[in-house]
């Protein structure tokens, strides 16, 4: 009787710790489960996004801080136009080849060239990548050192 | 370690973490799905032969492609977080990436001849059939389309530094370790029976209000927790460290909040649901509505709260129930310093005559960037039970002698 009423109060509280043991292991194998790598624009928004709510922390120069804020915020417009761009090469490459192949189904991955395309579409966000790197050198000339190392530090 | 573990698992689970990866990992499910459709549906071997090696080109343009993009990323990444990176340095980056990228296209429309001639119509048209029946083939649509959806976040995602400018809810992923007054989580969580906020606090309750509510005039108590921004507007936490120090020490309820925003140009309103575990008087239960206003130096938030405990399934009581609209004016003097004046009016038992009560706050705060993490410490003196407009009995009257001191630090982190 006393063995049965053992059983009967651990029951629950075993189960609970189980599910809690298996929970604590579903999320130690989620942390270190590799992720797929992001897209560039999503890495260079986060870096600008990571520095533009703490810019006023860093740099106490009320104009200063204003503008490198607009600068890590057009940042983040800029990354959806490299999206954009990648997108539009890869149909403009796709839409060049199919006039090379009549009989080619619109549908087939390989002979309408979406998958090559895919794999490797022409170069058109130059134009987005060179604003980037001019509004990053534009931050440098707006930042000290420390300001800009404090800065990187975020992310 | 935790928070990183419960981000990537929202993440994943929201489908975020895909729709923010690169293409390369569809493009590799697609491949190994043209090449088994290529098996199943090519029954010539020499042909097979050729069709095959023509996706093992298209395989190892994919795994360079990969490489190119690593490379590239990596290259700007370290122009970024070098200070004197000048305009060469972004050019090296993109330099080869021409050079590579047509070599890699040449490479591909060679295979791609090489499997159409491999490939007879038919046998092409069932293979894209199956491979086009597979939910990654929605990738290689986007690409004839050239339409796609940017799955940029609608709200960024770094720590907010200035406080008077900060929303409601914490940005996705963004964990806050709360062990401080003046927080967001907080604000108007005023219980019947308890006022809740983060950080050591010290209440001194005048001896007729310690009389009148069996609350013992002196209480020491000690409270932390976390947040986390689950969501771009929403965010979930709690108080789970809830300690009374004195005169007794005990484990007071722990207090739970979820928290979901919707911003407008200029303000944001939020809806809040609190819960309180079993005290005294039972659960607590605090839903309510929230209107912020953040600002570059100033910040209003206002709040309509509706507090009851209710006992349990087993100790039943008649409800307890309040009405509370706190608002907190935050200034900031410098982006790192503000100050707080906090007012509103309460009513902790409507049942109850002569409980409306009007309380008078102050707060101040510095904000310190720490590496990746902001610490913010602040203080607050209030006067929870300031004025008494109409009591029971008498005229309105002041109270200075009921007050409260807080203090502590909260944390903020993003976890990925």
């Amino acid at each position: 009787m006393i063995e049965a009423k053992c059983v009967a109060c651990k029951g629950p509280g075993m189960s609970s710790l189980r599910v809690l043991v298996a929970l604590g292991v579903l999320l130690g194998i989620t942390a270190c489960s590799s992720r797929p790598p992001p897209r560039l624009a999503v890495e260079l928004t986060a870096r600008a996004t990571a520095k533009a709510g703490v810019v006023s922390l860093v740099v106490s120069d009320r104009a200063r801080a204003k503008r490198l804020r607009a600068i890590y915020l057009e940042v983040v417009s800029l990354s959806r136009e490299l999206d954009r761009a990648r997108v539009t090469a890869r149909a403009q490459c796709a839409n060049a080849l199919e006039p090379r192949t009549p009989t080619a189904s619109p549908a087939d991955p390989i002979a309408s060239g979406a998958l090559g395309c895919s794999i490797a579409p022409p170069l058109t966000d130059r134009a987005a990548l060179d604003r980037y790197a001019r509004l990053m050198l534009e931050a440098r000339t707006l930042l000290t050192q420390r300001e800009f190392d404090k800065l990187a530090r975020m992310r | 370690m935790l928070w990183v573990a419960l981000a990537t698992a929202i993440m994943l689970l929201s489908g975020e973490l895909s729709r923010e990866a690169d293409d390369g990992a569809l493009l590799a499910v697609l491949i190994a799905a043209l090449r088994n459709a290529t098996i199943h549906e090519v029954p010539d071997t020499a042909r097979r032969a050729v069709a095959l090696r023509a996706l093992t080109t298209f395989e190892a343009g994919l795994t360079a492609y990969r490489r190119q993009l690593v490379t590239f990323r990596a290259c700007i990444a370290a122009a970024d977080s070098k200070y004197g990176a000048i305009q060469a340095d972004y050019d090296a980056c993109s330099g080869p990436l021409v050079s590579e990228r047509a070599s890699l296209r040449a490479s591909l429309v060679t295979a791609q001849s090489e499997y159409e001639t491999a490939v007879t119509e038919t046998e092409r048209t069932r293979v894209a059939q199956a491979v086009l029946a597979l939910p990654e083939a929605k990738l290689l649509d986007s690409a004839r389309a050239g339409q796609a959806k940017s799955a940029l976040p609608t709200r960024s995602r770094g720590i907010e530094g200035v406080v008077s400018e900060r929303h409601l809810t914490l940005p996705r992923n963004v964990v806050s370790v709360v062990y401080g007054p003046l927080t967001s989580p907080t604000f108007g969580a005023r219980f019947p029976s308890r006022i809740i906020d983060g950080g050591a606090s010290y209440a001194h309750l005048g001896q007729g209000l310690a009389d009148e509510t069996g609350v013992p005039p002196d209480l020491w108590n000690l409270r932390g927790g976390a947040a986390v921004g689950m969501f771009d507007d929403f965010e979930a936490g709690a108080l789970f460290m809830p300690l009374q120090l004195g005169p007794k020490f005990h484990y007071d309820p722990v207090l739970i909040f979820f928290t979901q925003q919707v911003r407008f140009r200029g303000f944001d309103l939020g809806l809040r649901a609190s819960f309180q575990t079993p005290g005294t008087t039972g659960w607590g239960i605090d839903p309510g509505l929230m209107l912020s206003v953040p600002g570059q130096r100033l910040a209003v938030r206002v709040g309509v709260f509706a507090p009851m405990e209710v006992g349990t399934l087993r100790q039943k009581i008649a409800p307890i129930v309040g009405i509370n609209a706190p608002l907190r004016m935050t200034w900031n003097l410098l982006p790192s310093v503000f100050l707080s004046v906090e007012s509103g009016v309460a009513y902790d038992h409507l049942a109850k005559k002569g409980e409306f009560e009007v309380p008078l706050g102050f707060g101040t705060g510095y904000s310190l960037l720490a590496g990746s993490k902001l610490i913010d410490i602040n203080a607050s003196f209030t006067w929870d039970h300031w004025l008494l407009p109409a009591p029971e009995q008498g005229s309105a009257q002041v109270q200075w002698e009921a007050y409260r001191i807080a203090f502590g630090a909260s944390l903020y982190f993003q976890a990925l």
